[in-house]
């Protein structure tokens, strides 16, 4: 696959240490443009010539006019990306992998668990169960950081709070001034929040730790193992099933994936 | 269909078609290499044809050193037809093998159009072969256009695809023989198959459950000798990870296929330094179970034709039928 040249139409830094920043990029071809559909859930690789690839979940719901990614500076590419200025031209392979299966959630009600800047494919999921908000039961989000400057997508929260068809609960790690709101780490808030798993989803995507300790509390409120959805990532570098790098046993995280149920993941060897 | 070459004709044979196509030889122990009038038959290359498939670099983009430049994709697109005679049966097989997963991948697609691949089969099989326990019938030439068995007089050539007909149509230096060479050809390889059959350790596979082989306590003691240098995938016929990098020399750039090998510690390395497969023992563990269970459980055949170059090349001397029995016998 070729990368389609994208512009940055748009850059925002989301974090008071500037390790995020959001990208609104728009495929410059204008037929690409119009054709470029997503679920949320999947990913794009971003293509910096010269440096390299790396794949980034997709933050921007389906009817959002730019492609919106939140890239966090850690590495090679990353890095030369963050540096990049807007109007640069760069490259966009997509869209990969699964995404969720949102046709399966109508009808019940959606919890969705998110910790730290893997709140990005989860924030596309929100935005289009809002936007479609008749099909869905209850909405609830639980979102956590471990301080204020941390989170993202700051205006859109304030917005959210407002609204009265989404439960949403933000909480920082520790006490900090300034803030009033809830502050523990996700799964304790997880735990106070106590979501019914009775004819329910819950999306999880965080670090591993928080993964870690959110599940029990899952299974106590009643989730089944079939309903609770998390999302992989590994090291790519062809992000279509070829190169092999990203396998978790039998399980290619950017064809397979990377969206998985945790009943799959348990048949999977632990090696993620 | 058969053909027959006498043994005296198989170098002009050779030199005529090289006149109309690209024709690729073993011409040395190493590998293969253009027809100029050597050829070394006499047994398997150390080298397998793997590389016209998948070539050690492959230019997938070219593009300017600069932020903001367009890529311009490239193509490989092989200006005559290629002919690689000598390709010995486990290797072809290989080569079916990892069109499994590439066969819509343009770059691969596009050099297996333009190939036409003639077999040779081995007069006996080398020290560490063990292709027919993996299920490979080198008699079916799986994977090649026409395959060559040498005899007394000269060789009996077996057509197998279309590809195959339309080349040795108008051969002067071949004759069309009848039932008695097509009788000696099925006799061989009934022989054959009789004293080597499949291995049963691969129907055991198939039925082992994932999680325990994965968690089994043998593969500490197996991997122990590993250097985890690669020597195994990349003389493997059937190994196929590939590493994407972008090489830059000056202004100009090109993105690039390079082989990569599951046995390096940065292949499952994150940018932020986390490695699922952390230790030399999963990194062997992963290869491995890629090969007899998760191939094996998705097409039904293992990733692996049994040419036993592996075993040969290992500087540890490690061998893979410790591996699979270890594996099978759980």
């Amino acid at each position: 696959m070729i990368p389609y040249p994208a512009r940055i139409e748009r850059t925002v830094v989301e974090t008071e240490d500037g390790l995020l920043k959001s990208f609104y990029l728009r495929l410059l071809d204008e037929e690409a443009s119009r054709e470029f559909s997503h679920r949320p859930g999947q990913f794009a690789m971003l293509s910096v010539l010269g440096k390299g690839e790396c794949p980034i979940g997709i933050a921007s719901a389906p009817s959002e006019k730019l492609l919106m990614f939140t890239v966090f500076r850690t590495g090679l590419v990353t890095d030369a990306l963050h540096r990049l200025p807007e109007g640069t031209i760069i490259g966009l392979r997509g869209p990969l992998g699964n995404g969720y299966p949102l046709e399966k959630f109508k009808g019940k009600n959606v919890v969705l668990i998110a910790g730290g800047f893997a709140v990005t494919t989860l924030r596309a999921t929100l935005v289009y169960l809002l936007e479609h908000r008749a099909d869905y039961g209850e909405i609830t989000m639980i979102y956590g950081a471990r301080n204020p400057g941390l989170l993202l997508y700051k205006p859109e929260l304030e917005a959210w709070k407002k609204r009265d068809d989404l439960k949403l609960y933000l909480t920082i790690d520790r006490e900090a001034p300034g803030w009033d709101g809830l502050v523990g780490f996700v799964p304790q808030i997880t735990e106070q929040v106590a979501p019914s798993g009775e004819n329910a989803v819950a999306l999880v995507c965080g670090p591993p730790i928080m993964i870690k300790f959110t599940l029990p509390v899952l299974e106590k409120c009643g989730f089944k193992p079939e309903d609770i959805y998390l999302s992989l990532e590994n090291r790519m570098r062809c992000g279509l099933g070829l190169c092999h790098h990203c396998n978790v046993g039998p399980f290619l995280v950017c064809k397979d994936g990377p969206v998985i149920t945790l009943a799959e993941l348990k048949k999977l060897p632990p090696e993620y | 269909m058969f053909y027959f070459l006498p043994r005296e004709a198989l170098k002009n044979w050779l030199s005529e078609i090289s006149k109309v196509h690209e024709v690729f030889v073993p011409v040395s122990p190493s590998g293969f290499g253009p027809y100029e009038g050597k050829l070394y038959l006499e047994k398997k290359t150390k080298l397998s044809a793997k590389e016209f498939f998948l070539p050690w670099r492959e230019v997938i983009l070219k593009f300017e050193a600069r932020p903001g430049a367009l890529p311009s994709p490239v193509f490989f697109e092989p200006v005559k037809e290629r002919i690689i005679f000598g390709v010995r049966p486990c290797d072809a097989k290989g080569l079916t093998l990892i069109e499994k997963v590439f066969g819509e991948d343009p770059f691969f697609q596009k050099r297996r159009e333009k190939t036409i691949l003639l077999g040779l089969l081995c007069k006996e099989p080398g020290r560490e072969c063990f292709g027919w326990a993996m299920g490979v019938n080198p008699f079916a030439g799986e994977g090649l256009d026409a395959l060559f068995l040498e005899q007394a007089e000269g060789y009996l050539v077996k057509l197998l695809s279309p590809k195959g007909e339309k080349l040795f149509k108008d051969q002067e230096a071949f004759e069309k023989v009848g039932e008695e060479a097509q009788n000696s050809f099925k006799k061989a390889e009934k022989e054959f198959l009789e004293k080597h059959p499949k291995a049963p350790a691969l129907e055991k596979l198939k039925e082992a459950d994932l999680l325990k082989l994965y968690e089994a306590d043998f593969w500490e003691g197996l991997a122990l000798p590993c250097l985890n240098c690669g020597i195994c995938t990349f003389l493997c016929p059937t190994c196929y990870c590939f590493d994407v990098q972008d090489e830059v020399v000056g202004l100009e750039g090109e993105r690039v296929r390079l082989p990569e090998a599951c046995m390096f510690e940065l292949y499952s390395r994150h940018a932020s330094g986390h490695n699922p497969r952390r230790s030399p023992v999963a990194r062997f563990r992963n290869r491995f179970m890629h090969k007899f269970k998760y191939f094996l459980d998705e097409y039904g055949e293992p990733l692996c034709v049994g040419c036993g170059r592996c075993n040969e090349e290992c500087p540890a001397g490690i061998n893979l039928w410790e591996v699979i029995r270890a594996m099978s016998t759980l």
